[in-house]
């Protein structure tokens, strides 16, 4: 980033080009608010108002409180590292104030551009995971629910597919849906009468969790889009799901595009990487990579498609952090040559 | 849960720990000893904080489970080096918690308090705005370059990063921005060094290590309030 000391109308700025304008901070405190007015009063936002009409005359914009938009183009810049040193050899208590609200709106403006695409798929991808666990928590309870008043229920494994019916359904027709789906029962006995208790909260219950699986299916989709903008090749090579945990895991973008292969290979498997290191347990082959396809099918070869598998994400990772167009589909392809 | 919610006291004694530790305080009487500092800004800083009133002053509660500089004044430290008035680099600042309370010890002076993770310098642009002595920056440790820029000369280093050389920015930082004849703190995290070592011998490297270029003053694991992790406080050569 690059950023210069500017005098403006008189005012001291620390300024620095943004896609073409000029971005300036007020770093004397000159649209601080005055002594004994917080931020948030009325007060405070006239007294913005005013200065920003003051300043307006002598062609300086006010973008919010502390950020300014400077017009004028020839002013005199001055480097950073030069105002460091004479504050420094000045010395007082007010030239390291100055020097404070440097450093404070540098931090602002850096932090405004922190909140990007990678972060929000690693935060997409935390609730995407939680909400696969709290999920299945309470699917299991409610099957444990559901098994009181309809033990039938035990024909349908599949979690959601049993929450879809239960909210939608009388327990007496799912009771007789479920003993059709059952060989050769003998109907005559009915082992199975269905005298449902609590039904209508058993109900509710089963329909609070098939919204939840709703909201997973949505957030896993908006994933697979966010992926799309921000790591297309990562996302051919690796799935969207997966290259989205990895980038969770590795924390940035910037950070798994530098990470060797072999690290990306082991990324969630620390725990017995660790082990291996520590007491020389075997080393692990995969971490979170072995829910790709391609290695679940590899069968004995787990090791070798993990470590080549890893290589191409390394590579897609590497294209998408220094944006270098779409290479996704021949990665893909050699690594399912190489697989065959 | 935080074991003491917000028990406000009235009646509490606090003295003065001693003359090494400068506008830090300590309860007297009840069982072991508890930490506090009188706050800047007249409140707490952080949620679920203990807070003592007394004469018309505030106190915050200055846990060691939290604040590895606490956790070396509560096993007796000889000195940490720190007064009012001076000027302190410090390096991993996370949330703030420490910086609060070395942002109340040196009241006049500044912190430069250095962290790069976006994520808890949301938290620590808070801390610093409600305090006039704290400046973030939001920069590597290792980034020599940017924080030259950024950071002036200063009386007092002090490091918490959880990075395999520590030690080396410990001593680079104190070549490039500590006085000479001040003091400096580091915290070594053994695990973040190497985790298949045993946490004594790399404390006996990184001592040595410190020892070619600083002196060694004095040192102390910080069981059992942090596993694994020692503070040694450095003097710079004049």
């Amino acid at each position: 980033m690059k950023y210069a000391v500017k005098h403006y109308a008189g005012i001291l700025l620390l300024t620095r080009k943004d896609e073409g304008r000029e971005i300036s901070f007020d770093i004397e405190g000159v649209l601080a608010p005055p002594a004994g007015k917080s931020p948030e009063s009325s007060d405070w936002l006239s007294w913005i108002a005013l200065k920003e009409s003051e300043l307006k005359k002598e062609g300086i914009k006010v973008l919010d409180a502390g950020r300014i938009l400077a017009m004028e183009e020839n002013a005199d810049a001055v480097d950073l590292a030069v105002v460091k040193k004479a504050l420094e050899e000045a010395g007082n208590a007010e030239h390291l104030g100055v020097l404070r609200r440097i450093n404070f709106y540098l931090t602002l403006e850096s932090m405004r551009n922190f909140a990007v695409d990678d972060q929000m798929v690693i935060q997409a991808v935390a609730m995407h995971e939680e909400l696969a666990k709290v999920c299945n928590r309470l699917s299991s309870r409610l099957r444990e629910w559901v098994y009181w008043s309809l033990p039938e229920a035990r024909m349908v494994p599949d979690n959601r597919v049993l929450s879809e019916l239960v909210s939608k359904k009388r327990p007496e027709e799912l009771s007789g849906e479920l003993i059709g789906r059952m060989k050769s029962v003998d109907v005559s006995i009915k082992p199975f009468g269905a005298r449902p208790v609590m039904w209508s909260s058993i109900q509710k219950s089963a329909q609070k969790i098939l919204e939840l699986y709703e909201l997973r299916d949505s957030i896993e989709k908006e994933i697979e889009s966010l992926m799309e903008n921000c790591c297309p090749n990562l996302k051919e090579v690796a799935g969207a799901l997966i290259g989205a945990k990895l980038l969770s895991h590795a924390g940035s973008l910037k950070r798994l595009c530098s990470m060797p292969a072999s690290t990306i290979q082991l990324l969630g498997a620390e725990k017995a990487l660790f082990r291996h290191l520590t007491t020389g347990a075997r080393c692990p082959k995969h971490g979170l990579i072995i829910q790709h396809p391609l290695i679940a099918s590899a069968g004995k070869n787990r090791g070798k498609a993990s470590r080549m598998l890893a290589d191409k994400i390394a590579l897609a990772a590497r294209i998408d952090y220094f944006k270098g167009g779409f290479r996704g589909k021949q990665l893909r392809k050699e690594l399912e040559e190489k697989l065959r | 849960m935080r074991r003491r919610n917000q028990r406000r006291r009235t009646n509490t004694k606090l003295e003065m720990l001693g003359k090494k530790f400068p506008n830090i305080y300590s309860l007297a009487g009840g069982k072991g000893k508890r930490l506090f500092t009188e706050s800047l800004t007249g409140k707490e800083s952080f949620p679920e904080e203990t807070l003592i009133r007394m004469n018309g002053k505030v106190f915050r509660e200055w846990e060691p489970e939290r604040s590895k500089l606490a956790a070396a004044i509560m096993k007796d430290i000889s000195q940490i080096g720190i007064r009012e008035g001076m000027n302190v680099l410090y390096l991993g600042a996370a949330h703030g918690y420490t910086v609060s309370f070395i942002s109340d010890i040196i009241r006049t002076g500044m912190i430069f308090a250095v962290e790069k993770a976006p994520q808890v310098v949301r938290e620590l642009i808070l801390v610093s705005a409600e305090r006039k002595n704290v400046a973030p920056v939001l920069a590597d440790a290792q980034d020599f370059e940017e924080l030259g820029r950024r950071v002036p000369l200063v009386d007092f280093v002090y490091q918490d990063i959880a990075q395999q050389n520590q030690t080396e920015i410990f001593t680079r930082s104190c070549r490039a921005f500590l006085k000479p004849g001040h003091f400096g703190m580091l915290a070594v995290k053994a695990r973040s060094i190497d985790v298949s070592r045993k946490p004594k011998e790399i404390f006996n490297e990184v001592r040595r290590t410190l020892e070619r270029e600083l002196v060694v003053v004095d040192y102390r694991y910080l069981d059992p309030f942090e596993k694994d992790h020692c503070l040694f406080v450095c003097k710079k050569r004049n």
